[in-house]
């Protein structure tokens, strides 16, 4: 990363009066270019010049741009965002799709599939997965679920947000939850309450659960996501990274699902949750997905050898820069 | 008749009247004869891809990149009242007003066939703003122009148009950030680059926070891109048939047009045509007439293809 340098900074203000405040998080004139750009284009309720330079100051600070304007897309959708809620990660879109494709390509168009996603945030895994799977015709319901109340109201407005985008019977098909996964005797009746009406079972549980060490959220976080987003989202109680993912499965088998589904940190979490979910005998296998940078990024484990193929993760399919 | 010693006086301004008349129902004959001999471009009717890069002159270049894509956003603007969005804008890293790169679609039916001609390379001449001892540079400027594909299904039995390519032959690569990703990072990585194996033709976009956008943007350029150098190699193949390759080319990979500031003039090199008014030409107020003189050179250099076939 190039360091911040009188030149830098002398070459960014010819550019335009408001491109130094952004150096300090876009470090590169080109980035600042874009996020100004941005800025301009999708503020909303104008505020004029006033309003931008707030808007750049803030940015420069360290503030999300996704919490300034106040969306970030997700596939075709435009979530919401605010603060108290993370922000959707590319990572997640990335496998999310995956997943929403390779369940298209494997079980009958006419399955009515049922998926619990598990710390749901923002609500951007439920609404993307049905969105792709209703786009195809294939029908499903979806609930989500979180502890946070303010994630729980922000997933509903997401699905009023995304109306257009959705179809017509999203607002039937997709619902929030609120509920503690590490509960998990309690989550799995709540659930079951909610699915009641068609034989109670689930197909699929899929789950973004935080999992950042308390060391881990000191070293190797972002200033801006140490400093503006919730540290629920990020760092279990505790400070024990891997505490979901016991509870995760747990929950995936007395809901009787058929496959789980699970983002991770990297390689040597993932290992450690695949052995964990190996261990408890309840899994036929157990699998681990790559991202699009190589990073080891989901675990997924199946059921029975009819739900085998879902050991085959998305493309690893990315570059470092633009000179490369 | 006029060379005829023995003409009676009085007929003889008759005549030359008569020639005057003649001579101008001629040029409109010619000009209609010419359009009906050419047959159209295929792709006159679509849209169009103007990609806009500095060629040689550094810092110099990219601002003049940016005075050309001034002056055809006005011209679409005010002149044309076609509507123009801008695909992908890269600022350059010198600072000022200067682009790297700058890729737009003017949404206009017909908007190719009048902005074909501007393809080609544009050489400016004049004294950069940072230049302290009044030395005039020459830079230059490389504009691309591609037709600009709508959406289409193929149907049953119908032929392959040349923007039609299989997704296996796509190669889809996202851009990311350094390090853990995932929740340790919020950055705004959005970037996509499509690369079309069999050609090596690659797109790269990374205009909007939304990799699902840029992921439609770059297959929309990748596709223009495709269809154009299939355009071409047919065309050259059909040319070469005719007369040699070269000749027709020579002029694409030159200067085809210079602005040049101390004079306050521009002048295309293809048609031999010029301005005396750059800043009005710069604002797009005069870009019609040279881009009229361009086609009439156009037609006129098809027509001649046609002769030596
Ligand atoms: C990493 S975020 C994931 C959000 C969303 N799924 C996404 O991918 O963008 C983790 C979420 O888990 C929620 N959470 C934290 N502890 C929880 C618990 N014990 N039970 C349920 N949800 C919890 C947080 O409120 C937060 O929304």
């Amino acid at each position: 990363m190039p360091r911040i340098t009188w030149q830098l900074i002398r070459t960014a203000r010819r550019k335009h009066p408001l491109l130094p405040l952004l150096l300090p998080e876009c470090r590169t004139v080109e980035q600042a270019f874009m996020e100004l750009r941005w800025l301009m284009r999708e503020q909303r309720g104008g505020g004029g010049r006033g309003g931008l330079k707030a808007l750049c100051q803030k940015r420069g600070r360290g503030w999300p741009i996704q919490y300034l304007l106040g969306t970030q897309p997700f596939g075709p959708l435009e979530i919401l965002c605010e603060r108290g809620v993370l922000i959707p990660r590319p990572e997640t879109e990335q496998y999310t799709s995956h997943l929403a494709g390779h369940i298209l390509k494997h079980l009958h168009p006419r399955t009515q599939l049922r998926i619990v996603d598990l710390c749901t945030g923002t609500g951007c895994i439920p609404l993307l997965l049905h969105r792709e799977l209703s786009t195809a015709g294939m029908a499903s319901r979806v609930l989500g679920v979180d502890i946070s109340a303010k994630a729980v109201r922000l997933g509903r407005r997401n699905l009023e947000h995304n109306k257009q985008e959705l179809s017509p019977s999203v607002g039937e098909d997709v619902q929030f939850l609120l509920g503690d996964v590490l509960d998990v005797e309690c989550l799995v009746k709540a659930i079951e309450r909610r699915f009641q009406d068609g034989g109670g079972v689930v197909d699929v549980v899929i789950s973004n659960p935080p999992y950042i060490s308390k060391e881990g959220f000191n070293k190797s976080t972002g200033r801006s996501v140490r400093n503006y987003e919730p540290r629920l989202a990020l760092v279990p109680e505790g400070g024990d990274g891997d505490v979901f993912y016991p509870a995760i499965a747990r929950a995936a088998e007395k809901l009787g699902a058929q496959a789980v589904v699970a983002e991770v940190e990297g390689w040597e979490q993932a290992e450690r949750v695949k052995r964990e979910w190996e261990g408890s005998g309840v899994w036929e296998g157990v699998d681990i997905w790559k991202d699009f940078a190589g990073i080891e990024r989901t675990v997924v484990g199946w059921r029975c050898a009819g739900w085998e193929w879902i050991r085959d993760g998305p493309d690893v399919v990315s570059y470092r820069d633009w000179e490369e | 008749m006029l060379a005829d010693r023995n003409l009676d006086p009085e007929l003889r301004p008759l005549a030359v009247s008569d020639i005057a008349s003649t001579e101008s129902s001629l040029s409109t004959l010619a000009t209609t004869i010419t359009q009906s001999l050419v047959t159209p471009h295929p792709f006159a009717h679509l849209s169009a891809l103007v990609e806009i890069r500095p060629g040689a002159g550094g810092s110099e270049a990219s601002l003049f990149a940016g005075d050309l894509l001034k002056l055809y956003t006005t011209y679409c603007d005010d002149v044309r009242n076609w509507p123009l969005s801008m695909v992908s804008l890269t600022a350059s890293t010198e600072g000022g007003d200067g682009v790297q790169e700058a890729i737009f679609e003017v949404e206009a039916p017909g908007a190719y066939e009048i902005f074909r001609g501007e393809a080609g390379v544009h050489r400016v001449q004049r004294v950069p703003a940072t230049e302290k001892q009044g030395r005039t540079h020459t830079s230059t400027v490389n504009v691309v122009v591609l037709p600009s594909f709508p959406e289409v299904e193929l149907g049953e039995g119908e032929e392959d148009p040349d923007c039609i390519i299989d997704m296996k032959d796509v190669r889809v690569d996202v851009m990311r950030a350094r390090g853990a990703g995932g929740q340790h990072v919020n950055t705004t990585d959005s970037a996509v680059r499509m690369t079309h194996i069999p050609t090596g033709i690659v797109a790269a976009i990374q205009d909007s926070r939304s990799q699902h956008k840029n992921r439609a943007k770059a297959l929309m350029v990748l596709k223009s891109r495709i269809a154009e150098k299939r355009r071409a190699e047919r065309e050259a193949e059909e040319l070469a048939l005719r007369r040699s390759v070269t000749k027709v080319n020579a002029g694409r990979s030159d200067k085809m047009r210079t602005y040049n500031y101390i004079q306050n003039r521009v002048t295309d090199h293809r048609c031999g045509f010029s301005l005396h008014d750059l800043p009005s030409f710069m604002n797009g107020e005069t870009l019609d007439s040279m881009i009229d003189q361009v086609r009439k050179w156009q037609m006129e250099r098809d027509v001649e293809n046609l002769d030596t076939r």
